[in-house]
């Protein structure tokens, strides 16, 4: 399920969050993670159809996207990449959500 | 008059036979007092959940976290909140009937109870969402495996059995004690089968709600601390001093918070789980009292004293 898949990045992105060495970053991923939380909300108010490929597709995304916040955690060099990839999953969620 | 006698001592002996049982009382009153503590816990519990979540969100705004300030109560707005008051009270009005319904002359607690069960049950059909019963039905389908078929809400049904009760005991009843006995018997099984159903899908909403895995009320709460988590963990880059202290309040109403949503939450869902198992128990036995068997009153035994256990632990 979405929810999960959401859930599970958050507290990653936290962890990240937390080890960001440049404001920048961490303003960032504090936004990012602002933008999770909205669409948690979301789920939980509205019905999103879960039989949807998009529905599919993006849960499939945030799920991908996990392995390389991971290996942001410990190699902050590539903290950059992974918050343009993350970026690029949450607009996935949204159009979803919209 | 030998056979008068007789005849009228069979009738008194059969009347008797339907009366309820000591084991029986005492298990439906515990059953009574479990639903009335949880009832009123639930009720309590909710505005202060309620104005947590306000705390909160004042606290995150502040901090210019991603709170609406139009929204600072979340889900916990008054329309979500009236229905789960209602439905929380409505819990405590069938406790407090079923523990009438066993103890000695209630008859006056019986009518007065009967009327707020009415009145809730009512009132929580009327302000219940769509998005509340599509909850009701996940949880259904998720606890039992089967498809959850809603019935509409028939105020005539319940009115009925309301205004049945208004009539216990009567004159007649009273001068003739054996027969107020029996009608208690008849009524109590009236009352429970009458409000089994509605009571479930009351639990069923409610375990929604107090579940951190559901989409209900704690796991709006939940977000909102998250919220709130996010907008302090700026303070590292804070410079402000109006703007760390506050993030410093906001630490430790989250850490307070915290505790309390985790010892509320996982309790109150359990325990519900458990009033819909003794509450069911109970309805088949008063059903079909003649074919149960003394496994029957065992398991409604041992339902309750769990049910019993859970809700010491969630009063302490």
């Amino acid at each position: 399920m979405m929810i999960d898949q959401l859930d599970k990045t958050y507290e990653q992105l936290k962890i990240l969050r937390d080890n960001a060495n440049t404001e920048d970053a961490f303003e960032k991923i504090r936004s990012q993670m602002d933008k999770i939380n909205e669409q948690r909300r979301i789920i939980i108010e509205k019905a999103i159809d879960g039989a949807t490929e998009e529905y599919r597709n993006a849960t499939n995304a945030l799920e991908e996207a996990r392995p390389m916040i991971e290996s942001a955690i410990e190699d902050l060099s590539k903290i950059e990449d992974t918050i343009e990839k993350v970026a690029a999953v949450i607009s996935q969620v949204e159009n979803l959500l919209v | 008059m030998t056979k008068r006698i007789f005849i009228i001592t069979i009738i008194i002996l059969s009347f008797y036979g339907c009366a309820i049982t000591a084991s029986q009382k005492k298990a439906v009153n515990q059953l009574g007092q479990a639903s009335e503590i949880l009832g009123t816990i639930i009720s309590k519990e909710l505005p202060i959940l309620r104005k947590d979540t306000i705390e909160m969100n004042m606290i995150s705004l502040e901090l210019k976290g991603a709170v609406h300030p139009h929204k600072l109560d979340s889900s916990f707005n008054h329309k979500t909140l009236n229905a789960r008051i209602n439905a929380a009270n409505a819990l405590a009005s069938y406790g407090k009937l079923l523990v009438a319904f066993v103890e000695g002359d209630q008859t006056e607690i019986i009518k007065k109870n009967s009327e707020e069960l009415f009145a809730n049950i009512s009132e929580f059909n009327t302000k219940a969402s769509t998005a509340d019963f599509n909850k009701i039905s996940d949880k259904y389908t998720q606890l039992t495996g089967k498809p959850f078929v809603l019935k509409t809400f028939d105020t005539k049904v319940f009115l009925s059995v309301n205004q049945s009760i208004q009539g216990i005991g009567g004159i007649f009843q009273k001068a003739m004690l054996f027969y107020y006995h029996y009608k208690k018997a008849q009524y109590l099984k009236k009352i429970v089968n009458a409000y089994k159903d509605e009571i479930n899908i009351i639990c069923y909403l409610l375990m929604d709600d107090f579940s951190n895995n559901e989409k209900g009320l704690i796991r709006d709460y939940q977000n909102t601390m998250d919220i709130l988590e996010n907008s302090i963990s700026k303070i590292r880059f804070m410079k402000e001093c109006c703007q760390r202290k506050t993030a410093v309040k906001g630490y430790y109403l989250l850490l307070e918070n915290k505790n309390r949503m985790n010892s509320v939450s996982n309790s109150v869902e359990l325990t519900l789980k458990g009033l819909i198992d003794a509450n069911n128990t109970l309805a088949r036995y008063l059903e079909n009292r003649k074919a149960s068997n003394i496994a029957d009153i065992k398991y409604l035994t041992t339902k309750i004293k769990d049910l019993t256990e859970s809700i010491n632990i969630i009063s302490k």
